[in-house]
């Protein structure tokens, strides 16, 4: 197939070279339209001006003009654009900050308000799998694209030597944190698979395509624009060790001996210390009024031959919890050149550096460490206490993270005749370091010193020809194609050491002489240390053809072939392909209708696996740990084993695939007043892969199986409406409605089975991927004459004080068969609402964000109602972090069990903590007031600005949620909330962009 | 103009040229986090890797939520857990209870993964013979015996703790049969003739240029003290394996073979103020006082936070932990120690008490 492809091509080549040199003078401008957007560029231009010569009738639906066609991915999408006025003027820091709420088809969940932390995800159109890992978190993502440059993204591989899974060894930052707003042009929301078809695999869960702003032919243009605020303290009620108290001390009065009174925690029993029964101040501390800021500056400009862009940023964002902020420099060069008649050259080179403060949570720091102490005691909540702690974080402590990037392309565009070949280089790097040094002081007496040092890096050559070809004044063929080939390399290393000598030596080290009598001794640190390395690449062909009827009917079909180093020999390459068809109902005003198109595509696209086990097929692997804590030798060699404890691989695992039909309709009327894109799509996974339990004599704990098929219907549409268009007031209104229906299926599993287990998870086919597996809740036993004879909890009777958990099956007892699928992670039902209002030159923005129809786990309610669990068990949930002192729980809400009962009563696994988590949030509203300045003629050319704009902006404003806790945003990606999150930050904003 | 153009032209066939050529080859990565079959089993490195693999896996078995001591010391002992209620449910007996500790540690999944990965060694070190000169055929059939005691060991704790479990003779790998339940003196017989195969190929020491049989370092290495099966480990176990079975006079029979040959192993006996011995004692990294031992040696960088009898049994000031996880009450341990002159622990006719063991 490939092979047929790749002959294509060459006979592509050649026919081009032929009209190349036949019509090598002729200069034309063409154009040719896409399904939804005009397709238009120029080729063999000799001038370049801002007017577009030729067909340009219908320019204003362009939604950019490409000069040169400069990338060779630069394709024309029929996406979803991101209002960029929206982000334009809102302190967002990470894609996945600019794109929630503000384009259909995507979900984005921000966990945490942490700024810049790893914990934000996008969905776009539902998820492709069951989120049971952090690894299916990393499949389910989509591309990102930076000027068509797919970004390599931090893989999940570090999470195999961790015990904890709170955060990924390293900085832990979002690299998708590197690219300032103000030099964003435009960001597209890709999900048709006419689209995704061209982009290949990586992008099997739809893409954001971002294009940032780039050099451009013109007088000088010089942009300053910065912006000032706070971040803003939340209004917080605190509490002591009264209100705990008071809140245990009717479950011991009704259900406790005076055994477990006087077992009362160390920290309740004495009423006279004040450290616990004192002043609740601790979060003056906490939580601080933090600045935010953002300074950059541009200049555009040059001559058509060769034009430039230089852009430079600062930013800090923060958040008022915990003293956490992200710092950010950046700096973009962007060249354009066009050295010969029919040769553009284009290249980008762009670095950023981000410095994180992170969160000084003890379970972020247990995680990091692996070890957990006795937690019984929190933190008192007492202003004077939490200072000693956050002194020795102002003090000794190290905790530094870095990452930096540099990215860049460099690309030659030749048109030839009819034809146009694109060649490309690009490659991304990035590099993550963390050095942590915890004194003794923060551990009673036992220091700790890790040092991480990672990178990512990927190489993409590229090469796409294309050839347009118009018969007579009617029809129009478009075919183009082309070859892409992918390398990344991942690394890391990471060393540990435990309770070193003294506080003075902060770096873990071994002596790495081979020929030293004291090889691999260490330097008075328990030493442990890990290295790890990921290797793939990826070659694509494609073809593509298109043709399009002068009576408005456009049929387009897509093959492509894939390669990749990641799945076995004898299943390297996927062959797929798309078609679509779109057709033009009313082109010109028919009745109230303006414009009605119906388009339609059918496509599958194969999907990538995040490393190379698959590849290797049985393996052999070193890991003889236990209890989560990475353990590799035996007397000190190194050894290999099969991977009992992940999954046996076989062989004949072939290529997983998405498949989606979707059929939608854009149309627009009352003479462009409103106009409407909606899209109901279809959209299958399958044979994706799953780890399914097995027999447990053959030593492994899992297999992994090929045949899990999930499915996502559902619809999206965008509403954009000129509600007021500006009159002769100054008065005008925009509206931008957009909203997305999903609801994902679990289709099929591996060998046919109906459902299976998986980490507390339970898949079932016919049901959700994101529901909860619950016991169902209905009441208390109140006295044990309620209770049915021989009826038990996995064995163990019921008394009086216990729950009323349904009895599903009947049987009289209580287990794991009773629990059923319940309720959904990810909303049914999501989108945003933007609305601009000019007058005159003010105008204000806002941007509302609803998601629906979904469910939260209020884990930390459980944990908080289950005291006496909590206070004996030695887990990660277990922590009580400062802002245990915090009012979050409403306990009276929940019936009284009896906490010492071993039926487990307050188990998080029951729809008593269930949620719904429907809301409402208004995410960013900004007033801006704007000024046309005296020059316009160019930086340098004359006195004053071309123009000025000042604003003030405010963010996560309001929330409305029927949720108890705090938010239901701050729930992890299978929906629980353990109250580890910061909030999401209020925060102000004064600002001013100036061009000069 | 038209050079140029025929040039650009010549690049770009060359470069699709190359990669149509080539394409497989250049998606031909070898994995580097993994080792996958064709590149296993080939010089005596990869023997050892997986010889000490399968050594590594029975560590992780026992070490796992201390289940050695949850299979044994714990059960209905003098034991007595301060706060963790599962604990107390393996002290009292009540295995039922609905506790993630007992689900983990009823599950036997652990042990079978030794018996595979030993079973694979079996049947597929023969190729690093036919690879590496280096690894001898004395060497491959004692590394065969050492398997096969593991084997045995495997059995012996499926058997102590489940009776009749299903009887794996083979690796079956990448196939998952459904094998049923063997009556446990079955498996005790199996056990044993695996042992009585391997017994006699098995050295008494491993690494030593003075040992009459095997001598010499064994993988380049002396340091092998009480880490590797001897032909004594294969006698111990054999006695254990006929004392469940309720054969003891076997039992006396093969205790009586391993004392009489204890000097061959280098096994001393040990005073109790050697037991107690921080730097030097039993219990302090690996060395000939022990008959087996599956250790977490800090020396051999191989500490880990669970998995040992400290992790139940320590509590502040020693670690971060207001009390330790179990602990034997002052009565009890007058009861147990109670003959005097006990150097352990013994109460003497004045009402001193006086002990290595404890600090008093």
């Amino acid at each position: 197939m490939r092979r047929l492809l790749f002959r294509l091509l060459l006979v592509w080549s050649c026919l081009a070279i032929d009209k190349a040199i036949i019509a090598s003078e002729e200069t034309t401008a063409k154009s040719f339209t896409g399904l939804n957007t005009k397709w238009l560029y120029i080729a063999n231009s000799t001038a370049i001006t801002d007017t577009i010569p030729g067909e340009t009738a219908n320019v204003e639906e362009v939604d950019t003009i490409v000069y040169y066609n400069v990338n060779p991915a630069s394709f024309k999408f029929s996406y979803d654009t991101i209002n960029t006025k929206l982000i334009q003027s809102v302190p967002n820091i990470t894609i996945a900050q600019m794109v929630k709420g503000a384009a259909s088809g995507v979900y984005v969940q921000e966990v945490t308000g942490e700024p810049g932390s790893v914990h934000q995800n996008i969905y776009i159109r539902g998820v492709s799998r069951p989120l049971l890992n952090q690894k299916d978190l990393y499949l389910s993502q989509p591309a990102i694209y930076i000027n068509g440059m797919p970004l390599i993204q931090d893989n999940p591989y570090v999470y195999n030597i961790q015990t904890y899974n709170v955060s990924p060894i390293g900085p832990a930052t979002d690299l998708l944190s590197i690219l300032e707003q103000d030099n964003i042009e435009k960001i597209d929301v890709v999900k048709d698979f006419k689209d995704l078809g061209v982009l290949g695999p990586r992008a099997s869960n739809g893409a954001i395509y971002i294009t940032t702003k780039n050099a451009k032919p013109g007088e000088k243009l010089l942009s300053i624009n910065s912006y000032f605020g706070y971040a803003l303290t939340p209004a917080i009620n605190t509490t002591n060790a009264y209100s705990d108290k008071n809140f245990r001390l009717p479950f011991y009065y009704k259900y406790g001996s005076s055994a477990n009174l006087s077992s009362l925690p160390a920290y309740l029993s004495d009423s006279s210390n004040a450290d616990y029964y004192g002043a609740s101040n601790w979060s003056d501390l906490y939580y601080k009024n933090a600045p935010v800021y953002n300074i950059n500056a541009s200049l555009t400009g040059g001559s058509g031959r060769s034009n430039f862009r230089a852009f430079f940023g600062a930013t800090q964002n923060a958040s008022t919890a915990n003293a956490t902020d992200l710092r950010r420099y950046v700096g973009s060069f962007y060249i354009s050149m066009v050295p010969a008649k029919w040769l553009t050259v284009s290249s980008m080179v762009s670095g950023s550096l981000l410095k994180r403060n992170r969160n000084r949570s003890f379970t972020d720091r247990f995680a990091e460490m692996r070890y957990l102490p006795s937690i019984a005691n929190p933190i008192p909540p007492n202003k004077n206490v939490y200072q000693r702690f956050t002194d020795i974080y102002e003090g000794d402590l190290i905790d530094d993270n870095l990452t930096s990037s540099v990215q860049g392309y460099f690309s030659l565009s030749a048109n030839i005749g009819k034809a146009v070949n694109t060649a490309r280089m690009s490659f991304d790097y990035n590099e993550g370091k963390r050095d942590v040094f915890y004194p003794k002081a923060l551990f009673s007496g036992n220091n700790y010193v890790s040092n991480y040092f990672g990178f990512n890096q990927r190489f993409v050559l590229e090469d796409k020809i294309e050839y347009t070809h118009r018969f007579g004044n009617a029809s129009l063929m478009n075919l183009n194609g082309g070859f892409n080939y992918q390398a990344d390399i991942s690394r890391y290393s990471y060393i540990q050491g435990y309770n070193g000598p003294d506080d003075v030596k902060r770096i873990a080290e071994v002596d790495g002489t081979t020929t030293s009598s004291g090889y691999l001794v260490h330097n008075g640190y328990l030493v442990s240390g890990y290295l790890d390395k990921i290797q793939q690449r990826l070659i694509s062909f494609w073809g593509n053809a298109r043709y399009k009827m002068d009576n408005g009917l456009e049929i387009g079909a897509l093959l492509r072939s894939d390669g990749s180093s990641s799945m076995q020999p004898n299943h390297r390459w996927f062959v797929s392909p798309v078609f679509d068809v779109k057709y033009d109902i009313v082109k010109d005003n028919v009745g109230f209708l303006s414009l009605m198109d119906l388009h339609a595509s059918w496509g599958r696209v194969g999907d990538l696996v995040s490393d190379q086990s698959i590849s290797a097929g049985p393996q052999y692997v070193p890991q003889l740990s236990w209890g989560g804590f990475p353990l590799a030798s035996f007397n000190g060699y190194g050894t290999y084993t099969r991977p009992y404890n992940n999954a046996w691989i076989g062989y004949d695992i072939p290529w997983s695939y998405a498949e989606q039909f979707s059929i939608g309709t854009q149309l627009s009327f009352l003479n462009k007043r409103i106009s409407l894109k909606i899209d109901v799509y279809n959209k299958d996974n399958k044979d994706l892969t799953l780890t399914v339990p097995t027999t447990a004599e053959s030593g492994y704990t899992y297999e992994l199986k090929s045949g899990m098929h999930v499915n996502n219907k559902g619809l999206d549409f965008t509403i954009d409406a000129h509600i007021v268009p500006i009159n002769d007031n100054g008065f005008g209104w925009n509206a931008s409605l957009n909203g997305t229906y999903n609801q994902n299926k679990l289709k099929a599993l591996p060998d046919g089975s109906s459902s299976i287990i998986l980490n507390g998870h339970k898949l079932e086919t016919g049901f959700a991927v994101d529901a909860f597996w619950l016991l169902q809740n209905e009441g208390i036993y109140n006295n044990s004459s309620e209770i049915p004879t021989g009826f038990t909890y996995k064995g163990q009777a019921f008394n009086a004080g216990d729950p009323i958990w349904k009895d599903i099956d009947g049987d009289n007892v209580i287990n794991d068969n009773d629990k059923v699928l319940k309720g959904n992670a990810l909303p049914k039902f999501f989108g945003g609402l933007i609305n601009q209002v000019t007058y005159k030159k003010f105008d204000l923005n806002f941007h509302l964000q609803y998601a629906l129809g979904h469910y939260i786990m209020n884990q930390e309610a459980a944990n908080y109602m289950d005291f006496i669990t909590r206070d004996n068990s030695e887990s990660l949930d277990a922590i009580k972090e400062v802002t245990y002192w915090e009012d979050r729980i409403n306990t009276g809400s929940y019936p009284m069990y009896n906490p010492w009962s071993s039926v487990n009563g307050y188990q998080v696994n029951q729809d008593l903590f269930l949620e719904k988590a429907n809301y409402l949030s208004l995410r960013s509203a900004t007033i801006g007031y704007k000024m046309i300045g005296k020059n316009q003629l160019g930086f340098g050319k004359a006195k004053g600005f071309r123009d000025l704009y000042l604003y003030i902006t405010g963010t996560n404003l309001l929330k409305f949620s029927p949720y108890t806790n705090r938010d239901p945003e701050l729930a992890n990606y299978y929906g629980y909330d353990n109250g580890l999150s910061l909030p999401l930050t209020k925060s102000v904003i004064v600002g001013i962009k100036l061009n000069l | 103009m038209m050079k140029t153009v025929n040039k650009n032209f010549y690049v770009l066939v060359f470069m699709l040229l190359c990669c149509g050529v080539s394409c497989n080859k250049i998606l031909d990565i070898e994995p580097s986090n993994t080792i996958n079959e064709k590149n296993a089993w080939k010089t005596i490195t990869d023997s050892r890797s997986a010889l000490l693999g399968s050594y590594g896996l029975m560590r992780a078995a026992l070490a796992d939520n201390e289940a050695n001591w949850m299979y044994g010391e714990l059960r209905e002992s003098a034991f007595k857990s301060v706060t963790r209620t599962d604990l107390k449910a393996v002290i009292d007996g009540k295995l039922n209870l609905p506790f993630p500790l007992l689900e983990d540690v009823s599950n036997w999944r652990k042990f079978y993964a030794v018996i595979n990965s030993s079973f694979l060694f079996i049947e597929k070190s023969g190729q690093v013979l036919d690879s590496d000169p280096q690894y001898t055929k004395l060497t491959h059939e004692v590394d065969v015996a050492q398997m096969k005691a593991l084997i045995a060991l495997s059995y012996y704790y499926l058997a102590r703790t489940w009776g009749d479990v299903p009887l794996i003779r083979q690796s079956y790998d990448g196939q998952f049969p459904k094998i049923p339940r063997s009556n446990v003196s079955a498996v005790l017989a199996y056990a044993e003739q695996l042992l009585k195969e391997a017994a006699p190929v098995l050295p008494f020491i491993y690494g030593s240029v003075n040992a009459e049989y095997f001598s010499g370092l064994y993988y380049g290495s002396s340091d092998w003290s009480g880490d590797l099966m001897t032909r004594l480990t294969a006698y111990v176990l054999l006695a254990h394996i006929a004392v469940l079975d309720g054969r003891y006079l076997d039992a006396s029979a093969y205790l009586d073979f391993a004392l009489a040959n204890s000097s061959k192993s280098n096994l001393t006996t040990s005073t109790t103020s050697i037991l107690v011995s921080a730097t030097s004692g039993v219990f302090s990294n690996t060395n000939y006082k022990h008959i087996l031992a599956f250790g977490m040696s800090q020396e051999k960088m191989e500490t880990t936070p669970t998995g040992h009898i400290e992790n139940l049994t320590l509590g502040a000031p020693f670690i971060q932990r207001t009390n330790p996880q179990i602990y034997v009450s002052a009565e009890d341990i007058a009861t147990i120690y109670n003959e005097g002159g006990d150097e352990r622990y013994n109460i003497d006719a004045d009402g001193t008490v006086s002990s290595l063991f404890l600090a008093t």
